[in-house]
């Protein structure tokens, strides 16, 4: 009786607490779109004061990441709330956050959240020494805004008892971590036991057995509530088949959870390796209560809304809600319509010298142009896929190696040592080299000041192993100007030649890498302290290919190179590429 | 001494298999956990409270610079040091601003791995130039940002030596987003390629006094970029 009147009290509890919160008097916007990050570059926000024309948020179809955040403001509303009714609880009531980006999403979206069914196994004192979760995640299919109406999806989990298992404990949470608001539904719970030889024992637990007892056990009985917000634990009463009470979950609270938990130590004889099978059939509708990130991979060109919607617990809609509209662009090196401009013009120039280019034709240039941009999205991903699959092999070999090198060191003969010393340099170098071609064909990194972080970084890799000293006179500030990837990996490469040049060859004791812009070039120095060469004599093979490859891979950029060195006087590596600043410092600059 | 106990965040299982070997070897290391994914780590690692968290960049469902920036409130006490693979210095950077105490590039060999833990556990791994050169330029930006509204920074002349303990009352608000004097040498130097060493020998101080001047350029960042992210969302609001 105790419980069906705690049930009808936890109903008008949340009849009550209803949605005063969110459908309060102030205006005030109950959710805020707090940031936009592309490619790990922050954008200025517009404001979202629902003004009539917000100006869109311009973002290139070439970002490959696009995240918004945002959060609801439910707890600073709350305080300015009128008292509640006397007794009432205080649940600072927690706002569901969905998202969607109309253009992109057919629906609302949630972040994805879960609840959890936990078996924890205890030995003889009743410490728990092991045991085996499961999550409920989202949404069931059949949701239809109460756990008790909605359709339960059949759950299992299977475990087998740990050394010094004696018993067990069922546990249901209303969270996993993370800042889950929502509701479950759990009912059919049950626990079978089985062990070799034996007839397998099973225990009902949701709805209670009640043809057992003289008097009906209720759930109360065999389970109690528990976690950092008991009352969000709570008791329902589903229908079909006949009218029984259900587990249920109420969570409005994103940072805290509510927990039930089976009153007593079941299946008290267990032993070490029954197979223990926990089986339950749950409903549930699931989302973040607190601030939150959207990320999109890519977006079509054109015109999207991004729309952030507060919910209650249950899924329905409050009507609040803040947007911001994005426009998706193509940047102007891609744009068909320019292209189609300047293929129109160079067309009417060959009619007048009497040469037609066909409207076919010039379809055909557009759309492996087209393909173009499609392959190059392509193979970015495969580089990745590439660096995270070869990259964590390598690593893996790399510290192995390093592993066995510490073993044996003292033991093997120094070769072995060496060997395995080699084996784990070569690794570490090919990481380098992966890592340097996926950077280069990020079109993230396509700008100058990316360019020259990374310069930096790899080139105070590098000296540092080598045990060189180094200065850097590279500006901290510097426009973010384009630089197309293959430029990129060329003078990467070419810096890379000259500093191995430096430190193998010319024994340098300090390197100085210098970067400048100036007069329409791109110039960057490479000078080391080193041993130096006489130009006028020939040098050995390899120093000529080095030398040659430098100066090759300048001149397919359009650049130059040159060196300057006296014997005894060190080395200077002049890399020159044109490179006209087309963009003002730190700003935005894709039409 | 009380070993250090190190929680590890990485979804590769060789590389956590490989990270575990070393630190159960390790001497005055404890593994308190170990984690595959970000969700786990958020629901466990507050519980656990170790010292130390070794934290993969990129977890398969969210960033580990999330994942650091959820954490890292939860547990000051604890020490965050990131494992990279992808020597990209701006999402090093990010993680820094997020609340990360030091970063290492993998592959990070079982001796480097140890030394790491124990000199973040002592105040912060060394700050490396690329990434001098990114601090320099936010504190300038932030600077910038809030000139119109704030008293001057410190002068020269305060420098008679570390700026952040002796501010005088009006100046503490801008002591934490502005880098005393001695501070703002070592960055330099460090940007300009100067070693811990070189750095220790040209301003005449020891190996460890530019540490200590690091691990406070580091808190000063992290207390600037909070309260950067707090009024930022407060003026959007």
């Amino acid at each position: 009786m105790a419980s069906w009147l705690a049930t009808v009290g936890l109903g008008l509890h949340w009849l009550l607490l209803g949605w005063i919160v969110v459908g309060g008097k102030d205006a005030r916007a109950e959710v805020v779109i707090t940031g936009i990050v592309v490619d790990g570059r922050e954008l200025p926000l517009p404001a979202q004061d629902g003004g009539r024309d917000p100006v869109p948020i311009r973002i290139p179809s070439t970002a490959r990441q696009i995240v918004f955040r945002f959060e609801g403001a439910a707890e600073r509303k709350h305080e300015q709330n009128a008292p509640r009714p006397a007794g009432e609880p205080q649940l600072p009531a927690g706002t569901r956050l969905r998202f969607r980006l109309d253009g992109r999403d057919a629906s609302w979206r949630d972040i994805p959240a879960s609840g959890r069914a936990v078996l924890h196994f205890v030995d003889a004192d009743g410490i728990l020494i092991g045991g085996l979760d499961a999550a409920m995640t989202g949404e069931t299919p059949g949701w239809r805004g109460t756990a008790e109406a909605s359709d339960f999806v059949p759950r299992e989990l299977v475990a087998v008892a740990p050394d010094n298992a004696t018993g067990m404990f069922v546990s249901f949470l209303s969270h996993d971590g993370a800042q889950v608001v929502g509701c479950i539904g759990i009912d059919d719970v049950a626990l079978r036991c089985e062990r070799d030889g034996e007839v397998p024992r099973s225990l009902q637990l949701v709805p209670p057995p009640a043809d057992t007892e003289p008097t009906p056990r209720t759930l109360s009985t065999v389970w109690h509530r528990a976690g950092t917000r008991p009352e969000m634990s709570v008791i329902r009463i589903r229908e079909r088949p006949t009218p029984h009470e259900i587990l249920a979950f109420i969570d409005d609270d994103p940072s805290r959870y509510g927990n039930w938990v089976s009153t007593s130590r079941l299946f008290s004889d267990t032993r070490p390796g029954d197979r223990v099978t926990l089986a339950w059939s749950a409903s549930h509708s699931l989302g973040i209560g607190g601030p939150s990130t959207a990320t999109y991979h890519g977006l079509p060109p054109g015109s999207h809304w991004f729309r952030v919607g507060a919910f209650r617990p249950n899924g329905d809609a409050t009507g609040i809600e803040a947007s911001i509209p994005v426009l998706v662009v193509v940047p102007l090196h891609m744009r068909r319509d320019v292209w189609a401009v300047g293929v129109a013009g160079l067309t009417g120039a060959a009619v007048l010298v009497g040469r037609s280019l066909s409207a076919q034709r010039l379809k055909r240039r557009l759309d492996e142009l087209e393909r173009a941009h499609a392959v190059e999205r392509e193979r970015s991903r495969i580089a990745r896929d590439l660096h995270d699959e070869i990259g964590a092999g390598l690593t893996e070999i790399a510290m192995q190696a390093d592993a066995v090198r510490s073993e044996v060191q003292g033991v093997a003969s120094p070769e072995a040592t060496q060997l395995t010393a080699g084996i784990c340099r070569t690794a570490i170098d090919l990481v380098r080299s992966v890592d340097a071609i996926v950077w280069a064909v990020n079109p993230a990194n396509d700008t100058l000041d990316r360019f020259a972080a990374y310069l930096v970084q790899s080139t105070e890799q590098f000296l540092d192993a080598a045990g060189v000293s180094m200065r850097f006179d590279v500006p901290a500030s510097l426009p973010s100007a384009p630089l197309a990837g293959a430029d990129r990996h060329r003078l990467l490469m070419a810096v890379r030649e000259a500093l191995n040049n430096a430190v193998k060859h010319a024994h340098a004791g300090i390197v100085t890498l210098s970067l400048h812009l100036a007069d329409g070039r791109l110039q960057i120095d490479i000078q080391d302290d080193g041993v130096g060469f006489d130009p006028t004599r020939s040098l050995t093979g390899t120093d000529h290919n080095g030398l040659d490859n430098m100066r090759q891979r300048m001149n397919e950029i359009g650049g130059t190179f040159s060196i300057t060195s006296t014997a005894g006087r060190g080395t200077l590596v002049r890399l020159t590429q044109p490179f006209v600043c087309t963009a003002p410092p730190r700003s935005e600059s894709h039409a | 001494m009380r070993k250090i106990n190190v929680a590890v965040v990485e979804d590769d299982a060789r590389l956590r298999k490989t990270v575990e070997r070393v630190i159960v070897n390790a001497d005055g290391c404890r593994l308190a956990g170990m984690f595959a994914n970000a969700a786990d780590a958020i629901r466990e690692i507050p519980k656990l409270a170790p010292d130390v968290i070794l934290m993969d960049v990129n977890l398969p469902d969210r960033s580990g610079v999330e994942c650091v920036a959820t954490l890292a409130p939860l547990l000051p006490a604890t020490q965050i040091l990131m494992l990279t693979v992808y020597q990209d210095p701006e999402t090093t950077f990010q993680a820094i601003t997020a609340g990360a105490h030091g970063y290492l590039v993998k592959p990070v060999m079982p001796k480097r791995l140890v030394e790491a833990i124990h000199e973040v556990r002592e105040g912060g791994v060394p700050m490396s130039r690329a990434i001098a050169r990114k601090v320099i330029e936010a504190f300038r930006v932030m600077h910038e940002g809030r000139a119109h509204n704030q008293p001057p920074a410190a002068s020269p002349a305060a420098s008679a030596s570390d700026g952040a303990t002796e501010a005088s009352e009006p100046l503490m608000k801008v002591s934490e987003a502005v880098l005393a004097p001695r501070e703002k040498q070592v960055l330099e130097l460090l940007v300009e390629g100067y070693s811990y060493k070189e750095t220790a020998a040209r301003l005449g101080i020891s190996i460890g006094t530019v540490g200590t001047y690091v691990n406070r350029i580091y808190e000063k960042l992290h207390v600037s970029c909070r309260r950067e992210m707090v009024a930022w969302s407060k003026g959007s609001g």
